[in-house]
């Protein structure tokens, strides 16, 4: 009995030293906090977004609520690999069943783990989408599709099953944050949107360099067809889109790609580039990083004119008259609307 | 028990850092001078090339740090942040002013590329190093493009 209470002892000093050690991703780094959020509000939406940074810094739900009485969330993270948002899809899907999942193809370009850049960079960004997500065969599937080779070899996938493996070296660097937040996080998006209130004008164009090949890999394909099919066995609409932002750039031999699959799959694919005057985007005012992404006001236009979309092509009903629904979203509102005026405040 | 616990506190708080070198003796060309390697330290070349037509910043989606891009008039130079200070991250070439170390550059025949780097089907030559990649592209019997791009571990 002794040695059953001192084990179970070391179990919880060993979760709890854990629970010190992992990021928190608060004062700093906030994208990081942005995955896990969606659980305590899972269950009723209509539209689910999944993608990378050109969806959570692109699109409001809370401008697709106001406008459309769209109820919105974004599961989106930085650079999420399209294997990422599958299986963010699939997870999705043991919550709820909305009425449409909207896809960002932008990471199509991206066929492989090693593909998406240094070692170093993409355990983070893997970190980021993956640590946030609640334990569940999704997960599993999820990690295991986003080790590198290199990272297999070492049986990497142990460090996303006990993070303290990863981050047993951070003890030098804990600060407050790591205690203050060390049972629970204060939340950091509205449904998945992370507001940015900067402005910072595009000055110039952004360059890209040439390929010597354009072609969509097999991995990429794999997981597009996994999340048609994915969507079509739940009754749920898949929307395709390319959000309006300029850089990375966006090869025309890529959008020639996605509109063939769009259209031998039955989807909606809208490419958001072309309809940017219809959007009203403004280069001068409306990104807070020279072009990469929107800031609030972009993000709001580009909202108002893609809610339209959902709305009228895709059927997404207007939930403006549910009391208790437009009761949450009054509150989220609220909160939104403070952060902006005090953005604004402080610019001028 | 206090031996097994103080085993486990032992290796989960013991720390581990990486070095990169100082130096990189690996794949780039020569450029009116100036000896450009991709991954090596990126001060030096940028002071020996003066001052760029333009310098564009790309801020990673969640982390500090921007890669950069600077163009040259005949090639664009992109930079990533290391621990040390700014890299090389790769060179693509803009027109005919710059060369690689084996002459190819852009409008160079299918032939030379041959003669250069050896046999190769299809409208891309890769030739692939440790540290880099370059890739020659071809449109017909002309080269369009040529990059080199690091291979970050």
């Amino acid at each position: 009995m002794k040695k059953l209470a001192a084990g179970a002892l070391c179990l919880a000093l060993l979760w709890l030293l854990q629970a010190l050690l992992m990021p928190k991703y608060m004062t700093s780094t906030p994208e990081g906090a942005m995955i896990r959020e969606y659980y305590d509000s899972a269950g009723d939406h209509n539209v689910i977004f999944t993608g990378d940074c050109e969806v959570y810094e692109n699109f409001s739900p809370v401008t697709l609520w106001e406008e459309h009485g769209i109820n919105a969330w974004i599961r989106g993270s930085p650079q999420q690999t399209i294997w990422q948002s599958y299986y963010l899809m699939e997870e999705t899907l043991e919550y709820e069943t909305p009425d449409v999942m909207v896809y960002n193809v932008f990471a199509m370009c991206y066929d492989t783990p090693e593909s998406t850049g240094s070692q170093s960079r993409r355990e983070a960004y893997n970190r980021i989408t993956l640590d946030g997500m609640k334990w569940s065969f999704s997960k599993w599937k999820a990690v295991q599709a986003s080790l590198t080779e290199e990272e297999k070899q070492w049986e990497g996938i142990l460090t996303y099953l006990f993070p303290i493996l990863r981050f047993h070296d951070r003890w030098a660097q804990l600060t407050k944050e790591d205690v203050t937040y060390l049972f629970h996080r204060d939340t950091v998006t509205y449904n998945g949107y992370l507001m940015q209130t900067g402005v910072k004008p595009m000055t110039e164009a952004h360059v890209t360099a040439p390929r010597a090949d354009y072609t969509f890999g097999e991995n990429s394909w794999y997981y597009l067809e996994k999340m048609a099919a994915l969507c079509r066995d739940h009754g749920v609409q898949l929307v395709l889109i390319k959000s309006p932002t300029l850089y990375p750039a966006w090869w025309p031999e890529w959008e020639s790609q996605i509109e063939d699959f769009a259209r031998e799959q039955n989807l909606l694919y809208v490419n958001m580039l072309e309809y940017q005057q219809e959007l009203g985007i403004d280069w001068n005012q409306d990104t807070y990083d020279t072009g990469l992404h929107l800031n609030v006001y972009g993000a709001e236009k580009a909202s108002r004119w893609f809610g339209r979309i959902l709305a009228e092509e895709c059927g997404v009903p207007d939930r403006r008259g549910e009391k208790e629904l437009s009761a949450q979203w009054e509150q989220t509102i609220q909160q939104y609307q403070r952060q902006k005026a005090e953005a604004k405040e402080e610019t001028q | 028990m206090k031996c097994l616990l103080c085993l486990i506190l032992c290796v989960i708080l013991s720390g581990c850092a990486g070095e990169q070198p100082d130096t990189v003796q690996g794949m780039g060309l020569t450029y009116q001078g100036t000896r450009i390697t991709i991954q090596a330290p990126a001060a030096p070349v940028l002071e020996a090339l003066g001052e760029a037509k333009t310098c564009t910043q790309e801020p990673s989606c969640a982390f500090e740090g921007m890669d950069k891009t600077y163009f040259y008039g005949s090639f664009y130079l992109t930079t990533y942040p290391a621990q040390d200070g700014e890299r090389i991250l790769g060179l693509w070439f803009a027109d005919d002013g710059i060369a690689t170390d084996e002459g190819i550059t852009i409008g160079s025949r299918r032939e030379e590329v041959e003669q250069a780097y050896g046999a190769f089907t299809g409208d891309s030559c890769q030739i692939s190093g440790e540290e880099a990649a370059l890739t020659v592209m071809l449109e017909g019997d002309a080269v369009t493009g040529v990059r080199y791009d690091a291979c970050l571990e």
